[in-house]
């Protein structure tokens, strides 16, 4: 799995393409640790080329939004396939994090 | 005695039962159907005593695995009685292993020297596997019941051994009525050896499941996927109940599921309130995981 960084204004984008799954999931919780240990609260992640998400990378994501909360930020996803977005739907993660179909709208929200 | 005890013990009783009756079926078809091995000359005849032989083997040692597991139930090994129900599904799927060897030797034998079935000895074979098929079909049924309710490996291999034997004896019944009634075509003499390989299928593909399940299971592996997006979900729910989550560890001992979560609180927040919202979330969770056993530990260590 790839992860692509970058930064906007206040956002820090993740770009994930390849699979998340308990072999990858690792790499992601690292990533997503040392960028809110690095002082990032807004992070928007796209899964435009996310191709599958296993239980493990709901965890990280899970891992992540709570490490947040406690510092006023958030985690917003942006341009999910409908069968990951299925996944979310099934954990009950719908509820936790807000979803947008374009990656700028997702950076839009907040503003 | 605790109701939930009372349920388990019965639901035990009930395994035993069910495994002791399968070995007594399976014992009660073994001389004839060997009878009918050396009056018919039939390889998928011989295929099919080689698998019954087998399932008896596997009957008997479930069954004394279940009565280990209910009877020795001390403080010795907390969780190891359960990992018996997956040792035993091994040794179930070697016992198929060396059915298969046996079959291919035999069915090698068969095509490079066709011999021609006898027919007094096919029509006994006949008569008894039918027979077997009715009490196959069965406890098929039966015993998928019970896998359903109490979530055992044991059971879950048994159900499955009988589709399976069920689905071969049928194959067997139309062997053999083909080899006797077209008997006098050329090439018939082949079918015999093709019905005892699709029988060797059967076993082959019981013995794959079987051993990759098991061993997972032996091993520690973690839940299946499906339950992961349960206690995820049940996590969701509680989302602003706790503070961080650290992580989760899950694994399989027998029928049972264990499932560990860490989670840390708000500093603000008193014991009661913390052991409140643990009991919440663990109940919630038993409740959608049947056989599952949750531990919640507040920490403010992350799991590794």
């Amino acid at each position: 799995m790839e992860i692509k960084e970058n930064k906007k204004d206040a956002v820090l984008l993740l770009e994930l393409k390849g699979r998340l799954d308990a072999s990858t999931s690792p790499k992601f919780q690292k990533k997503i640790l040392s960028v809110i240990e690095g002082g990032e609260k807004n992070l928007v992640i796209d899964f435009s080329d996310l191709d599958y998400i296993s239980s493990a990378g709901l965890r990280v994501l899970l891992l992540g939004a709570k490490k947040l909360q406690s510092v006023d930020g958030k985690i917003v996803l942006a341009c999910l396939a409908d069968h990951v977005k299925e996944v979310f739907d099934i954990a009950g993660f719908s509820v936790i994090f807000p979803f947008y179909d374009a990656t700028e709208d997702a950076i839009k929200s907040f503003e | 005695m605790h109701p939930s005890e009372l349920i388990e013990t019965n639901l035990y009783r009930e395994k035993e039962r069910t495994l002791f009756y399968g070995f007594i079926w399976s014992a009660v078809f073994l001389l004839p159907k060997t009878v009918a091995v050396v009056l018919s000359n039939s390889v998928v005849l011989l295929a099919d005593l080689l698998k019954s032989i087998s399932k008896c083997i596997a009957s008997l040692a479930s069954w004394l695995s279940i009565r280990r597991v209910a009877k020795g139930k001390d403080f010795s090994y907390n969780f190891g009685y359960g990992k018996l129900e997956n040792l035993t599904s091994l040794v179930l799927a070697g016992v198929l292993i060396i059915s298969l060897l046996v079959i291919g030797y035999e069915v090698y034998h068969r095509f490079l020297h066709p011999e021609h079935i006898h027919d007094f000895g096919v029509w006994f074979g006949l008569l008894i596997v039918a027979a077997k098929f009715v009490i196959d079909v069965y406890f098929w049924h039966h015993d998928r019941h019970l896998a359903k309710i109490d979530n055992s490996p044991i059971m879950v291999s048994h159900w499955k051994f009988y589709r399976a034997d069920a689905i071969a004896n049928g194959v067997v019944i139309l062997s053999l009525i083909i080899s006797v009634v077209f008997k006098n075509i050329s090439g018939i003499k082949y079918v015999d050896p093709i019905g005892s390989i699709i029988i060797a299928g059967f076993l082959l593909s019981s013995a794959y499941g079987i051993v990759s399940k098991s061993l997972y299971d032996l091993l520690d592996g973690t839940l299946e996927e499906s339950l992961q997006l349960v206690i995820l979900r049940e996590l969701a729910a509680f989302f602003d109940d706790y503070k961080e989550f650290h992580g989760i560890r899950s694994r399989r001992s027998g029928s049972h599921l264990f499932i560990d979560i860490f989670l840390e609180f708000d500093n603000e927040k008193k014991m009661g309130e913390i052991y409140q919202t643990i009991e919440k979330i663990r109940r919630r969770i038993e409740k959608s995981i049947p056989g599952s056993n949750v531990t919640i530990t507040p920490t403010r260590i992350p799991f590794v």
